[in-house]
């Protein structure tokens, strides 16, 4: 009898914290998140929400932080710099939320830094990468890398491994795309290759067999397309279409995503570009996020829910650390030497921005592949 | 590379032209300018998306499928906004179609996310005419829509009812004294023009292998731009505006940057506007 | 065969028409006087089926038709001649008459029929391919005349068919009426022109803001001393 009881009790026990919404005792730690969730960017804030809301899930069925649960305060900024910024006013005058995460693009995350710098809230973006973003404020923490990094990078994959030395740039046009351009060319031009000539695009662009048309007249050997993979599709299409097959295209990690494969289909193929985020990545890390993503949401995840759901488990472990003090948080993240992130390690520079490991990886047969010659 | 973009322009603007002869339609028989256009020729896009993608069916029948659903959406948009308020002035149902457009917008992304959805690529192979080589999918584009062009001005020259509906652009009401049934033309002339818009749709959906919720916004803008160009009532009109906005986009990459391709079309519209303020083949606005 | 009894008609809050009674019998020629604004043009409107009376009813052989559309009332055998002739200035003269004919389906009849109007008026078969809105006022008239008889009608109503014509013109318009009630259409004939109208009607009404102020044979009517005060200039 007595032997009995004991499975029983732990089955009850367990299932009581499972299915139960845990009773907290303590109030929640709210953290906001400034993501486009609507608009022409909703599916990089929707795979950041996706990623962000499982993590805080799992850190709340653990017991959250310190007994206090994690509650997120979402805010819908399109990614537009006047929705970011006034959300920016919000959150910081907003006396329950200790830090924020977020937004987007580099010109949204820009646009709202003053006002987290004068109110002294972190704004620790999982997507901006722009150089000038991390040092523009004591406040401010970029955890994805910076073109800095990757732009020379990806010129001396083009030059060096690939041997290309005409090359042509076709941009995005935003503060993001003109510094991944002109860090890369700025590279590429002293690795003695020609650039041969730079356009852009804006980001609502779909028709670019004008652009194309021009920059085939200018016969590169690679185009390097610093863009999003919905664009970068349809440039592949479009191009394939005009009948233009004699040019290698490459672009940086931005492009790294299933996505790009399900609607480049075919016309990817060959597309040279990097990646910090793996999904087949070994480590024990990598493959819990993966696992219990394609579990939740029947897909595998992205770099944009990588570094999305990296910033939150770091925000939280500092928090876990120091406690809730505004000031503190930002004191203890300029700290972090040896984060273990799905995205790599996150060491912070003194500019509070990281530099990542890039793999070079190229498209084959509809695959991503390491590219190793 | 001028020829090229020259013929780049001339299926974009083809396509431009279409939009833009939907507006005339309804401009011209009800006197109205329509907001929600864009999204009805978003709608025909996605089914004609939806045809290929999901169900594998041939484009053409994805291209009926959406001209079909764009006139059943154009067929419920003048009975819902216009036809209650038919003698509310203009303002009541223009306010009506930008409300109509947002909805139909963002009923879209709930509906079907927010994100680009692709479409199969159809004619990828290329052929060379006369030393230049060009996109058969370009010259399938170029071929549909002008057929379209035909068809319509079979359509509305040589029917009964396209009879009725240029009578009834020109006397409402003594069209209606001749027993013409005017509640009908006005529906079947939002009908046609929101179908044209659909066959629009599709076919771009198909040129760049994506739609996408918002993409009525700037082809709806071009096409009304096309339609004031070319004069507001006049369907050769529209088409030789959609076609020369497209040219001159094209040029505009061509020779000065991608980033200006619509200030340029747009101040080319301007000007010739300022020079001829009642368009290219329009004419100047009887004062009864 | 036509009968209006006590009809009123409203457009919003302005009541145009105060129980206005008429009947046009089977092959008469009846003119309906009236000066600016007497309501002649909303009579017809009303007949036509554009505008409905709210009290009152309109008979058409018999059956009401004042809850008719105007497809309706032309099916059933009235045709219009309207106020400035409203041709349709970017139709053809041919297509004009085509639109005449909308309520039928009948083809062969149809053109039978636009044969016949070519004989009577030859100046619309040299014109047939022209715009009507470059034909001159009287040519105009003559089209809106014929449009009006493509229809088939058993009774025309015309609306000022003499305004803004030339005097030659507006001979000829009466006698193309007279000589369309000679062949047995009833005609009922919304004049300002009361001299001429009263010269071919066989009776006629006076409507003087909105009511009928005066209902005799037309030979009665030019005797009339107010008729002859306020209409006729003799």
């Amino acid at each position: 009898m007595k032997t009995k009881m004991v499975p029983m009790l732990l089955t009850l026990f367990t299932l009581l914290l499972v299915a139960a919404p845990v009773a907290w005792s303590a109030e929640s730690i709210h953290i906001a998140v400034s993501a486009p969730l609507t608009g022409n960017f909703a599916e990089y804030g929707q795979n950041w929400q996706k990623a962000i809301s499982m993590a805080v899930e799992w850190i709340n069925a653990a017991g959250g932080i310190k007994g206090r649960p994690l509650e997120i305060v979402y805010g819908d900024s399109k990614s537009d710099p006047k929705d970011s910024a006034a959300l920016a006013q919000k959150f910081t005058s907003d006396n329950r939320i200790v830090a924020e995460i977020g937004d987007f693009s580099s010109t949204a995350s820009m646009a709202a830094q003053p006002i987290y710098d004068r109110a002294g809230m972190v704004q620790l973006s999982p997507t901006t990468s722009h150089p000038k973003w991390a040092p523009g404020s004591p406040w401010s923490f970029g955890i994805v890398g910076t073109q800095a990094g990757e732009g020379p990078f990806m010129a001396r994959y083009a030059i060096e491994r690939l041997g290309k030395k005409r090359i042509a740039v076709l941009h995005i046009n935003n503060d993001w795309g003109i510094a991944s351009k002109e860090y890369f060319v700025n590279a590429a031009t002293e690795m003695g290759a020609q650039v041969l000539g730079v356009e852009s695009y804006f980001e609502t662009e779909k028709d670019f067999t004008g652009v194309l048309t021009k920059l085939r007249g200018l016969k590169p050997e690679l185009i390097y397309v610093p863009s999003f993979y919905n664009e970068m599709a349809l440039i592949s299409k479009q191009r394939e279409k005009l009948g233009w097959t004699d040019v290698v295209v490459m672009g940086p990690g931005s492009l790294y995503s299933p996505k790009l494969l399900e609607l480049g289909g075919n016309s990817v193929n060959g597309l040279y570009t990097s990646a910090v985020f793996f999904p087949n990545d070994p480590r024990p890390e990598v493959q819990k996020f993966v696992k219990g993503f394609e579990a939740k949401y029947k897909a595998t995840p992205n770099m944009f829910a990588g570094v999305a759901y990296d910033a939150i488990n770091l925000m939280a472990e500092t928090i876990r650390k120091v406690g809730t003090d505004r000031k503190a948080i930002r004191d203890e993240l300029v700290k972090t030497k040896n984060f273990p992130g799905v995205t790599g390690k996150i060491a912070f520079t003194e500019r509070r921005d990281v530099v990542k490991d890039y793999r070079h990886l190229v498209v084959k047969d509809g695959q991503f592949t390491l590219f190793d010659k | 590379m001028l020829v090229p973009q020259l013929i780049n322009g001339l299926t974009q603007g083809s396509l431009y032209a279409l939009i833009a002869i939907g507006f005339v339609i309804i401009f011209g028989t009800m006197n109205l300018v329509t907001f929600a256009h864009g999204e009805v020729y978003m709608a025909g896009a996605f089914v004609g998306a939806f045809a290929m993608s999901l169900w594998h069916l041939p484009w053409f029948v994805a291209l009926v499928m959406g001209m079909a659903a764009a006139w059943v959406l154009g067929f419920l948009i003048e009975k819902v906004a216009f036809r209650p308020l038919r003698t509310a002035g203009h303002m009541p149902p223009l306010l009506i179609t930008i409300g109509l457009s947002i909805i139909l917008k963002d009923l879209a992304v709930v509906l079907f996310g927010a994100e680009n959805r692709p479409v199969p690529s159809i004619y990828e192979q290329t052929v060379r005419l006369a030393g230049v080589q060009v996109s058969v999918l370009q010259l399938v584009i170029l071929g549909l829509a002008g057929t379209l062009f035909l068809v319509l001005r079979l359509v509305i020259q040589g029917t009964k009812i396209g009879r009725a509906m240029r009578a009834t652009a020109q006397d409402h009401e003594a069209a209606s004294a001749m027993g013409v049934n005017v509640n009908r033309v006005f529906s079947i002339a939002f009908a046609l023009a929101s179908c044209l818009g659909g066959a629009a749709g599709v076919m771009i959906g198909i040129y760049y292998n994506a739609v996408y919720p918002t993409m009525g916004g700037t082809a709806g803008l071009k096409g009304f731009a096309a339609c004031i160009f070319g004069g507001l009532t006049s369907i050769p009109g529209a088409i030789l505006g959609g076609i020369i906005i497209g040219v001159v986009e094209n040029l505009t990459v061509q020779f000065l940057a991608s980033g200006y391709r619509d200030v340029v079309a747009f101040l080319v519209m301007v000007i010739v506007l300022v020079l001829r303020p009642q368009g290219l083949l329009g004419r100047k606005l009887k004062t009864v | 065969m036509l009968e209006l009894r006590g009809v009123s008609t409203r457009y919003g809050p302005v009541q145009v028409l105060w129980e206005v009674s008429l009947t046009v019998g089977e092959g008469e020629l009846v003119c309906l006087l009236g000066g600016n604004a007497s309501g002649k043009s909303t009579t017809m409107k009303t007949i036509l089926g554009l505008v409905h009376p709210v009290r009152g009813e309109v008979l058409f052989r018999g059956r009401p038709i004042h809850r008719d559309t105007p497809a309706q009332v032309v099916r059933a055998g009235i045709a219009p001649v309207l106020e400035s002739r409203r041709i349709f200035p970017q139709l053809t003269v041919y297509e004009n008459l085509l639109m005449g004919a909308y309520t039928r389906t009948d083809g062969p009849g149809i053109r039978q029929d636009i044969e016949a109007v070519y004989e009577r008026f030859p100046v619309l078969r040299e014109r047939r391919g022209q715009l009507g809105g470059t034909l001159s006022g009287g040519e105009q008239q003559m089209l809106a005349i014929a449009r009006a008889l493509l229809a088939r009608p058993r009774l025309l109503v015309m609306d000022e068919p003499s305004m803004g014509l030339s005097p030659l013109y507006v001979e000829k318009t009466f006698e193309v009426i007279q000589d369309l009630n000679r062949q047995g259409i009833a005609i009922l004939l919304v004049e300002q022109n009361a001299n001429m109208a009263l010269a071919i009607a066989q009776r006629g009404y006076v409507l003087q803001t909105g009511r009928i102020v005066l209902a005799d044979t037309a030979q009665n009517l030019v005797n009339h001393p107010m008729m002859r005060k306020a209409y006729l200039e003799l």
